[in-house]
Order: structure tokens, then sequence, then C-alpha cells
């Protein structure tokens, strides 16, 4: 099949909310661009129309693999479509920013707050983009909720569908919600003593006393007596390993020491 | 020389009194610009590379005194008729001149009288030290003027022409010329395009091991990529190249800079203070470079907040940074007190100014701290308090949020605490003696340390006169005679301060 059949197809399969056959054209098609070297084009002679279709095919290509939940496609799409968000040579997509928010809250659902931040940098040069697009706004937010702690707004926002900006975002949900659990969890291991279970399902924003209690026994040392969740005691642990530290320490001291007596030689 | 400077003579109206003034000017800057030429001759032969930073440090003073007149002068008697660079620098010094007012007006008669003065000196040859300078003297003239387009032009030729040297001895030069070549690229507004240049000039520089135009070549890199916000590329040059550890001051404070900057995106504040600091330690501390300070003195203080320090009070009182670092000083008293709503007021106030500094979004992530240090306060001053009353204090929306505020500020050891979930109070623990720790005994280390290494540092930059028992004692003496004069002219000079006022981002 030709680049144009290859593409109508795509566009179809993709208008129909077919990913699936998406998924499966888009191999070959970006074989055929990569030929007619679209793929990493010269931006100042590659023809105006087919550097916004290749954009267009690849953006389809993201968006397909936000439906099927293939992180690192999206990753990889996202890289490849970012010279074209670069160049002045052709028209901003409307696409753009919606792909970027996705791409920013696939970083922050992998808790790369570093990556996160230096998209943001990159993204916030256009003034205002950041508070004012529906689309970049949301992760924004979710950063700065999760950064302060209040994770019952992070979790309003991620499970409530009016908050989310578009239907792609709720995409990523579960596997937010799951890192927003396991923030949870370390907080109150160090927060509290013990926990009565009723307390912590609303804590851990679970449904049931059960998932609560499957919850509790994934996590490292925790346990349930009496209906309340014992966590491991801070005190416990630095008995252990004050023993630990304390010979550390004196050896730390002895090299410290012999470190400087060398040092001294030097220089007298 | 006075061939040259009878046709003029005639044309000037004004008091005459003025036209003598500016002949003496003239000779004179003439005449530093001659004595730069020996200090350069005499660098390409010794190869010490201090003769040629002696010559930068008077070019800033230079670059304000010459005109056209006097460098087409210059280059009328430098270079012998056969050479065809002479026509050209000619035509660029000339090009622009009837642009400007009476003082160009004089030189655009005095030109076609300079290759009539040349005759009569004729040299034969011309040293590529002595070429490349006027090369840069020029360029620096011309943006000194303005002129961006005649200087992109102007550049292309100079760095073609620097291209077919290979000398060593041409480094510290060359890496100049680099710099006014992305400057005035930069001011055009051409980054983009000189990203490939650059990247091409570094690989040479590296292969040749000319250690100065690297330096100046990566931090030229860096800034490109930092004012156009590629952090991501930034960080991969930083992590593919190594910035030369015998490279200039001036040059090392600016990458520092940039690191710094790299470092407080990618959330790595302690580094980044480690960086900004060396920064601010190694910029010239002239009024020349105080655009360099206040930017780095501005994203220091924010790194501090970010790290949870209150920066100290005098740095805010320091008479050159006082006025621009009101907006800083202001969101230092909000993080201090811990009132978000203080806080948000004056970011709110300041935004335009903080956007222009490039450090709004820094400052932004600031909004945790502020509600840290509000907790923390209250922990201090209260051994038991209901999670309500935190929730009133800090402005927060709902109970709930309080409390797995307070829970992360736990877990990031904001506070020594634990929370009552089913009474809903925060119950302070006591204070922990500093002193029963380790923490005593590591920072005496590292203090230690730090002491060591200023040493070994002072060490290493010791110089000694180059191989002195190769001359007779009479040499040596005249060696040494001139060391002296060289040492008293640094000590009177400043620092390496050229260039220093495009600091500002």
């Amino acid at each position: 099949m030709s680049l144009a059949d290859l593409t109508t197809h795509l566009t179809q399969a993709f208008q129909a909310s077919d990913y699936a056959t998406c998924a499966q054209t888009l191999p070959a098609l970006k074989l055929q661009l990569a030929k007619a070297s679209l793929l990493t084009p010269d931006f100042a002679q590659a023809p105006v129309a087919d550097l916004v279709a290749t954009r267009d095919i690849l953006e389809m290509g993201a968006l397909a693999a936000v439906h099927l939940g293939h992180e690192d496609q999206l990753e990889r799409y996202i890289m490849q479509l970012r010279p074209f968000y670069a160049t002045t040579v052709i028209d901003p997509s409307a696409n753009e920013n919606k792909l970027m928010a996705l791409y920013l809250l696939l970083l922050l659902s992998r808790n790369e707050i570093a990556a996160f931040h230096t998209e943001l940098e990159t993204l916030g040069e256009v003034d205002g983009a950041l508070e004012n697009d529906a689309y970049l706004s949301y992760p924004v937010r979710l950063e700065r909720w999760l950064m302060e702690g209040s994770y019952d707004k992070v979790y309003k926002a991620i499970s409530q569908q009016s908050q989310v900006p578009a239907p792609e975002f709720s995409l990523f949900a579960d596997t937010l919600a799951y890192a927003l659990r396991g923030e949870i969890a370390l907080c109150a291991e160090k927060a509290y003593s013990s926990l009565p279970i009723a307390n912590a399902r609303s804590l851990f924003f679970y449904q049931s006393d059960q998932q609560v209690i499957d919850f509790v026994q994934d996590q490292a040392g925790w346990s349930i007596t009496n209906g309340h969740i014992v966590f491991p005691s801070v005190d416990a642990d630095e008995l252990a390993s004050s023993a630990v530290t304390s010979l550390a320490s004196s050896e730390r001291v002895i090299s410290n020491t012999l470190n400087y007596a060398g040092k001294v030689e030097s220089i007298i | 020389m006075s061939t040259d400077i009878k046709p003029e003579t005639p044309k000037v109206e004004v008091a005459p009194v003025q036209v003598v003034d500016a002949e003496e000017v003239k000779a004179s800057v003439i005449n530093d610009i001659k004595q730069s030429f020996t200090l350069l001759e005499r660098g390409a032969t010794t190869f010490d590379s201090r003769f040629i930073l002696k010559v930068f440090r008077d070019l800033p003073a230079l670059r304000k005194r010459v005109n056209a007149t006097i460098l087409s002068k210059i280059v009328g008697e430098s270079y012998p008729d056969s050479n065809e660079s002479k026509n050209i620098l000619l035509k660029f010094i000339g090009e622009d001149t009837p642009k400007d007012n009476h003082e160009m007006e004089i030189d655009f008669t005095s030109n076609p009288a300079t290759p009539e003065a040349v005759v009569t000196i004729t040299p034969t040859e011309i040293l590529p030290e002595v070429d490349m300078f006027l090369h840069l003297l020029i360029q620096v003239w011309l943006l000194n003027r303005h002129e961006i387009e005649p200087l992109k032009a102007f550049n292309e030729f100079v760095v073609t022409k620097l291209k077919t040297y290979n000398r060593r001895s041409l480094d510290q030069l060359s890496a100049k010329i680099w710099f006014y070549y992305a400057r005035a690229k930069e001011l055009s507004g051409q980054l983009d395009e000189i990203r490939p240049v650059l990247l091409n000039a570094l690989g040479t520089a590296t292969i040749r091991h000319d250690t100065e135009t690297q330096a100046s070549l990566i931090t030229l890199l860096l800034r490109n990529y930092v004012v156009s916000k590629n952090f991501n590329q930034a960080a991969n040059l930083v992590s593919k190249t190594n910035f030369p550890e015998s490279a200039g001051n001036a040059l090392a404070a600016r990458y520092l800079y940039y690191l710094g900057r790299i470092n407080a995106i990618q959330l790595d504040y302690s580094s980044a203070h480690d960086k900004v600091i060396g920064a601010i330690r190694k910029a010239p501390q002239t009024k020349l470079a105080s655009g360099f300070l206040q930017s780095a003195n501005k994203l220091n203080i924010v790194i501090e907040l970010l790290m949870g320090d209150i920066p100290e009070r005098s740095i805010f009182s320091q008479r050159e940074l006082e006025r621009c670092l009101v907006p800083y000083f202001e969101i230092t008293k909000a993080v201090r007190i811990g009132d978000i709503t203080l806080f948000s007021e004056t970011v709110e106030k300041h935004a335009e100014k903080l956007k222009q500094d490039g450090n709004y979004s820094l400052v932004l992530r600031l909004r945790q701290n502020v509600i840290k240090t509000g907790i923390r306060i209250m922990s201090l001053a209260y051994s038991r308090i209901p999670l309500k009353d935190i929730c009133i204090r800090l402005h927060l929306d709902s109970e709930e949020s309080a409390e797995y505020i307070v829970a992360k500020a736990i877990r990031d050891g904001v506070i020594e605490a634990t929370i009552d979930h089913e009474k809903g109070f925060m119950q302070s623990k006591e204070v922990l003696d500093i002193y029963s720790t380790n923490e005593p005994q590591q920072t005496y280390h590292d203090r230690i340390e730090f002491c060591l290494g200023l040493h070994d540092d002072s060490v290493k930059s010791m110089r000694y006169p180059m191989s002195l028992n190769r001359f007779d004692l009479k040499q040596v003496e005249e060696v040494r005679e001139r060391e002296k004069e060289l040492a008293s002219e640094i000590q009177e000079g400043d620092f390496d301060e050229d260039d220093d006022d495009d600091f500002e981002l």
C-alpha cells in the first residue's frame, strides 16, 4: 500500500476509535515515512503539506498509544513529534498542548519529577500557557498538590470525570491512583503509630474494607490487629540501625583521621 | 602618521582646541593598540598566555575609545598591501561611516588616504595573532555601535579566516571571537541557526586541545539552550562534554551559573546551590559584571529558599543588588513567616519581574515550602494542636488536606511529630539535641575537607617562571624585570571584566 492509502486507512480507523487497527497500520506507515525521509525531515526543504501530514500521523499514533495504554510508545511518539512542534515552518497543531499534557501526566505517574519540571520549563515559554490552558494546567495542578501533600484534591481531580479535561486523561487515572496510594502509605507509616481500618479506608480512597486489607498485606511490615493497622515502629527501626551506624561511624572517624594525617603530612 | 592627519584638519570647522584633544586621544589609543601588538608578539613567541590575557584586560577600556579613524589607520599600517584581508577589513570599517556624525565624517575622507600612508611603513607580513586581534577589535567596535547586520557579515568572514589558522597561541583570541559571533546572532534572534556551527567548532576545538575556545563554546551553547529553554539539550550537552579545568574564571563562572540553573530545574537543589555559589565567587567583582552578579544572586536566593533555608539578610542589603532584589526579599519574607496568602499575593505582584528573570516557575515551586514552614513554626510552638486549627492558620481548604499535608511534612523530615487520626490532632515530639547525633562531626569533617581542598588548589595554581635554567644570568635578570613589570601591570589592571554586561538573561 502506498503512503496516501495507508494514511486514509489510519485516519478512518482513528476516527472510528478502532485503535487496535491504528496500531497495526502505524508500523508500515512509519516505514514509508522514513523512506520518504519525513520522519526526521529537513524543515527548510520539505513541503509544508507533507510536514503537516506527517505530524498528524504521529499525533494519531500518540493518541492511539494512549488509548491502548502503551506508555513507551507514547513517549517515543512525543520524541518524534518534538521537532514538529519546535519548528515555525508549519502552523501549530491543535493537539500539541493535549499531547504534551498527556506526556506530563505520564511522567508524573512514573514519579519522574525532574523530567516533569524540565519539560514544564520548555513549555512555559509561551506566556501564561501553563495556567490558562485547559490541558496543560491539569498536570501542573496535580503536581503542585502532590508536592504540597493535598492528596485528597489530587484524588478528586483524577477520579471525578468533570475535572478531567479530556477522556484520554482518565486513562492514566489508575496508574496515578496507584502512585498516589504509594505516597500516602509512605507518609502514613511515619505519621501514625496505628490507624483504624475504617479510617484508613477513607484515607486511602478505597470503597471497601477488604480492599484496605489487601493493600495492607502488600506493604512490608504492616499488620492488622483488632481492626487497627499497626505500622512498624520507627523507634524499633532506629534501635536496630543505631547499632550498625555506631560501628560504621567509628570506622568513618578512623578513616577520616587517617586521611587528615596523610594530608597534613603532605603539607609539611 | 602626519600624512594621514593632514587632509582632515581643514575639514573640521569647530573649535580647534577640540581637534588637538581628539588628535591626542587618537595618538594615545593607537599607541595602546600598538602596545597590545608587542604583547601579542611576545605571547606568540614565548607561548605564554599571560601576555595575551594582559591584552584582554585592556580591551574593555580600549573598546570605548576606538573609532573608525583609528581602526582604519591601524589596519592600514599593520597589513601589507598584498594581504587581501586588508581591503575587506577597510571595507567593513568604512562601509557604514557616512551614517555617523561629525567624527565619522572625518574618517570617511581619511579612508582613501590610508593606503598612501602605508607606503612609508610597508610591513612585509602580519603575525596571525595581531591579525586576529584586529578582527576582534573590529567585532567589538561594531557591537558597541549596535550595527548587528554588518557585524554578522563580518563575523562570517572572521570565522572562515579563523579556521585557516591552527596555532595554540591563538586560542584565547578565538574564544573571544566566537563569543562575539554568537552574541551577534543572539541579538538578532537566530538561536537555532548557530547551534550546528558552534557544535562543529566545539568538535574542532576539542580535537586540537584548545581549552579556552572549548570552554567559551560550551558556555555559548549552554546559554543558547537556556535562553531558548531547551533544558533537556542543555543537560545532555553538560553530560557529554568536559568543561576544561584550566579555563578562565569568567568563563568558569558563566558555566557554573548555567549548570546551577539546569540543576535547579531538575530539582537537584543542593548541587545547584554549590554551582551558583561557585559562580558568584568566581565572577569578577567589578561594576561591569554586576548584571551577572544580579542574576546569579537572584537564582541563589530562590535555590536557598527551595532548599528550605532562609538567605541571610546581608545578601539583600548589598548596595548594587539592593534594588533588583526587592521582589526576592519580599518573597523571602513571606516564606519565612509561612503565610501562604501573603506568598501568593507577593508572587502575583512581582510575576512580571520574575518571569523576566526566568525564575517564575522556580518561585512557584516554593508554595510547598511556605506550607512546610508554617507547619514547622506551629509544631515548634505547640506540643499538641488540632488539625482543624492548622487548617485555619495555614488557610488550607479542608481538614482532610491538612492531615495529608502534615503527614507529608512528617515524612519529609520537616517536623518530628505524630498524628492521632481518631482524635484529630498533631502531637510534636521533643526536639532532638543536635549534639547527640553525628551531625556536628559531619559538619566539622566537611569544613576540614574544604580547608584541605583550598590548600591543594592554591598549590596547584602556583606558577613558576618557565625553564629559567636555560637562560644565562643576564637574561634571567631581564626576564625577572619583565615579570615584575607584568605583575605590577596585572595588579593595576582589573580582573578580566570584559563582556560581562550581557550576563543578564
